[in-house]
């Protein structure tokens, strides 16, 4: 792979919440363009705070981040141009939601990087008709169902046209319906050649979609490889506390019956 | 959060004032108009000394339900907290202290007197009633614009951006707070937490401490939300234009003459 594959680079990355205990531990990681990643790990392993990195909300306390070759030096100007290309879809909807109307709140980012009035409406209201938000346009989001609400944030990120997208367990609180819905979408921005990594629990969705697979455990990245291999790996497994995905173990059975 | 939407809580002022100015039915009209409309009947109200400010009152009360379509019974609810506040200011500018028996009524406490005198009777009434049609003037404002709407005018006026933030931050926060406070109720409630009014106390202070802990990692990840997109200390969203028509503008300064007309009236014969 050569270096201008490069999206994103991480490189000995440590971050801290509090003293003596590391939320990200020696993180050495490279994205390239187009990949399906997904990441997983128990409960606080790091995989939020690490999201939270790439996008340089989270500021390394050692280590590097390189975007697109190019160091971060956390400066306005790098943290705008970084912002625009790496967008992050939070987990819950209420945190993430902060205008009054859905059309408003597709537009936050877009003004954020400083874009004129006139371009933000075209934008919003080509996102808005994509994702079938345009009867919402005028409602306030907080009154929205769930899969509904999480219909507007990826929205608001989608509509920034950024290169990568973070999704922070998106389908954790999804009904079957919504679900389903969240995979047509990302299918469609990975044909558009959008990279994206999906923090996830559901190991049957990292087997059938993911092409590589990250896994955390205790602030640290303990395998980095292509879902067979990691499930295959029973000491990752186990190290991560994670389960093997029964499309997974069922293919295995029958191959040896 | 819909769930606060319904009837069961239209108690929770603030989020029924958020209801009904969304729901309104004058949502469409230009927010500038409606801004200075409530705020210039507000000031006449003030200079009016006598049944002008009555007239603007009924007016307000028209418009917020008749074009407004608020339901009557809801807004006398609304009303009913800043008129039971008026009506006890009332009470102190009412009632005097007197040595000696005067006035049209009197009550003897302790060898001195409580006194209405004609001229407390007249200065209460009139405060009183003034007072209470500037509220529905305010009210004409809260329940047809909704705050984003509000605060958006504000920044035309050229209010500090730092104001604005706060306001709107603060605003978003209520809700925030609210939603938190409501659930950790409800939770309380399924385990037993409102049995009786001594575990009442201890469940609501309980809640109370814990919703500044939420309250702030909850803050903090909104932060973190709205950095994730840029976010420079710059608030700005993107919202529909609504100009104000002729007719809107022709009927606002028709009602405006006959009340500048009323106040000279009123001038005169008082």
């Amino acid at each position: 792979m050569s270096m201008t594959k490069h999206v994103l680079k991480v490189e000995h990355a440590y971050f801290s919440y509090e003293e003596g205990r590391y939320a990200l531990h020696d993180i050495n990681v490279s994205i390239n363009k187009g990949e399906k990643i997904a990441v997983i790990g128990s409960n606080g392993a790091g995989k939020s705070t690490f999201f939270l990195t790439l996008n340089g909300v989270v500021k390394l306390l050692e280590g590097e981040l390189y975007f697109h070759g190019e160091k971060l030096d956390y400066s306005r100007n790098h943290l705008v141009k970084l912002r625009k290309s790496v967008g992050m879809v939070f987990q819950n909807p209420d945190d993430q939601i902060i205008a009054s109307t859905v059309e408003g709140e597709i537009s936050f980012g877009l003004f954020n990087i400083g874009m004129k009035t006139k371009e933000v409406r075209t934008k919003v209201n080509g996102v808005m008709q994509e994702m079938n938000l345009t009867e919402y346009a005028k409602r306030p989001p907080h009154f929205l169902s769930g899969g509904e609400k999480k219909r507007v944030t990826i929205a608001d990120v989608v509509v920034m046209e950024p290169e990568i997208i973070l999704f922070d367990e998106p389908m954790a609180s999804l009904d079957c319906k919504n679900t389903a819905l969240f995979r047509e979408q990302i299918d469609k921005l990975h044909k558009r050649g959008v990279t994206l990594l999906i923090s996830t629990h559901d190991m049957n969705f990292v087997w059938e979609w993911a092409e590589r697979v990250i896994v955390f455990a205790d602030g640290e990245i303990v395998a980095d490889d292509i879902p067979t291999v990691i499930f295959e790996n029973d000491e990752i497994i186990s190290r991560a506390s994670l389960q093997k995905p029964l499309l997974f173990e069922s293919e295995k059975y029958r191959n040896k019956v | 959060m819909h769930h606060y939407h319904n009837k069961k809580h239209h108690n929770h002022r603030t989020l029924a004032f958020y209801h009904y100015a969304m729901k309104s039915g004058l949502a469409y009209v230009n927010p500038d108009l409606k801004l200075w409309v409530g705020i210039i009947s507000l000031v006449l109200c003030l200079l009016s000394c006598g049944f002008t400010s009555i007239v603007i009152a009924v007016i307000m009360i028209g418009v917020i339900l008749f074009f407004g379509k608020v339901n009557v019974k809801e807004y006398w609810h609304l009303l009913r907290i800043p008129f039971t506040f008026i009506l006890l200011s009332g009470i102190v500018l009412l009632v005097d202290i007197s040595r000696i028996e005067e006035g049209i009524v009197f009550i003897s406490i302790l060898h001195r007197y409580l006194i209405i005198t004609r001229e407390s009777l007249f200065t209460a009434s009139k405060i009183s009633v003034k007072a209470m049609c500037s509220v529905t003037c305010l009210y004409m404002i809260s329940l047809s614009t909704p705050m984003h709407e509000i605060i958006k005018v504000l920044r035309k006026w050229k209010l500090p951006e730092i104001m604005i933030e706060l306001m709107f931050l603060i605003y978003r926060f209520i809700f925030v707070l609210l939603e938190v406070y409501y659930n950790m109720k409800t939770a309380a409630k399924t385990r037993l937490g409102y049995v009786n009014l001594r575990r009442s106390y201890q469940s609501f202070f309980g809640i109370c401490t814990n919703l500044f802990v939420i309250a702030f990692q909850k803050a903090s990840k909104n932060f973190d939300a709205m950095e994730a997109r840029g976010y420079d200390g710059n608030l700005r969203f993107l919202e529909s234009e609504k100009p104000a028509t002729k007719k809107q503008l022709g009927l606002c300064g028709g009602y405006f003459l006959v009340i500048i007309i009323l106040l000279g009236v009123e001038r005169i014969l008082i």
